[in-house]
């Protein structure tokens, strides 16, 4: 086993031409007596060889000319998302129902207090000058004194 | 009706406009010289013509918001191999139906554990494929692996960046890289052994 002679990855690297100095020199000089090491780095140079030889896709050039419209496309949508999710906030709505009402209700509070003192106002006038259909209205008595 | 014609007029707004316009055109000529190989790492990656699509388009679009970022005294392909890689990271984590392999995972080319394949010492089992054959069996040996090993050989042999190209664009040490290209290796060997011979045993029973 390669692990038993030496670290297994070095040969990757020695393969790929990562490896210098002495641990080159070192695994050059390991593997010119190690068949086992010598078999593995050749089956490890096949995988590569396999992947390097695979056959590669192009971009398709016709989506790179229309890019800067596909860009604005994009953008636009982004743009639109991001104002219809300021409208679909789970929260807007009831924070909005419970602005309405607590405003309701501090009016209809500010009314009834405001109404209050005149109500007040109007009852305590009729208390002080109250209307007796037994005693007739002092105003006149008043008047009428010398 | 003043104030917007004055908008409308205003200097700043068609500095702007150019100032796109020539982001977009520089961005389009970078990308016109390295694209097929982004292209190509996207397709290895994501097994399909489809989600390869998919995570280029994204990959793009995400290069292009943030181009003032990118250092124009490096390279433009590293650059974009590093969003894209990011990009696909993210996709596998987020998509919860795809199984992200692991070394405690079974293989899903032969059933084993990936510790019992990095463990096996079966010698050539390239020399059975034609060219054809391979074209398909590299696909399907490469998405049988573990991304990050997936990611590391695909920029190593097939766009033959350096190791320490990988390790910027995979964000990792140099040691890593060349643990992740060795391991990614030993799987595919095994890989394309047991692909190769459930082909010619199909190839037999016909």
């Amino acid at each position: 086993m390669t692990t038993e002679h030496e670290e297994a990855s070095l040969l990757s690297a020695l393969l790929d031409g990562e490896l210098e100095g002495p641990e080159r020199v070192r695994l050059q000089k390991h593997l010119s007596f190690c068949s086992t090491c010598a078999i593995e780095l050749e089956s490890l140079r096949k995988v590569k060889m396999v992947l390097a030889k695979a056959p590669k896709k192009s971009m398709p050039m016709e989506w790179i000319q229309a890019f800067p419209q596909a860009l604005t496309a994009e953008r636009n949508s982004q743009k639109n998302s991001s104002r219809a999710s300021v409208f679909s906030q789970n929260w807007l709505i009831p924070a909005l129902v419970a602005a309405a009402v607590s405003f309701a209700v501090s009016f209809w509070i500010f009314q009834s207090q405001s109404s209050f003192p005149l109500r007040h106002s109007l009852s305590l006038n009729s208390v002080s000058t109250p209307v007796s259909p037994l005693n007739p209205s002092s105003s006149q008595t008043q008047d009428n004194t010398p | 009706m003043i104030e917007r014609k004055e908008e409308l007029l205003d200097p700043k707004r068609f500095q702007d406009i150019s100032e796109e316009s020539f982001r977009q055109a520089e961005f389009v000529v970078l990308l016109k010289k390295n694209g097929d190989k982004v292209y190509n790492f996207a397709w290895r990656l994501a097994g399909n013509e489809q989600d390869a699509w998919d995570l280029f388009q994204e990959t793009l679009m995400k290069a292009y918001s943030h181009f003032e970022s990118y250092d124009k005294s490096r390279p433009f392909d590293s650059w974009l191999f590093k969003i894209l890689q990011n990009v696909y990271l993210d996709e596998r984590r987020r998509d919860s139906r795809r199984t992200v392999a692991s070394l405690d995972a079974p293989s899903p080319i032969s059933g084993k554990p990936w510790e019992e394949i990095l463990a096996g010492t079966d010698l050539n089992p390239l020399d059975r494929f034609t060219k054809e054959e391979n074209v398909d069996m590299v696909q399907k040996a490469l998405a049988g692996l573990p991304p990050l090993y997936r990611s590391a050989v695909i920029l190593c042999d097939m766009e033959g960046l350096s190791y320490d190209a990988i390790a910027e664009v995979m964000d990792c040490p140099l040691g890593t890289v060349r643990s992740r290209v060795h391991q990614a290796r030993l799987l595919l060997k095994k890989a394309f052994e047991d692909l190769s011979d459930t082909f010619h045993s199909g190839k037999q029973l016909q």
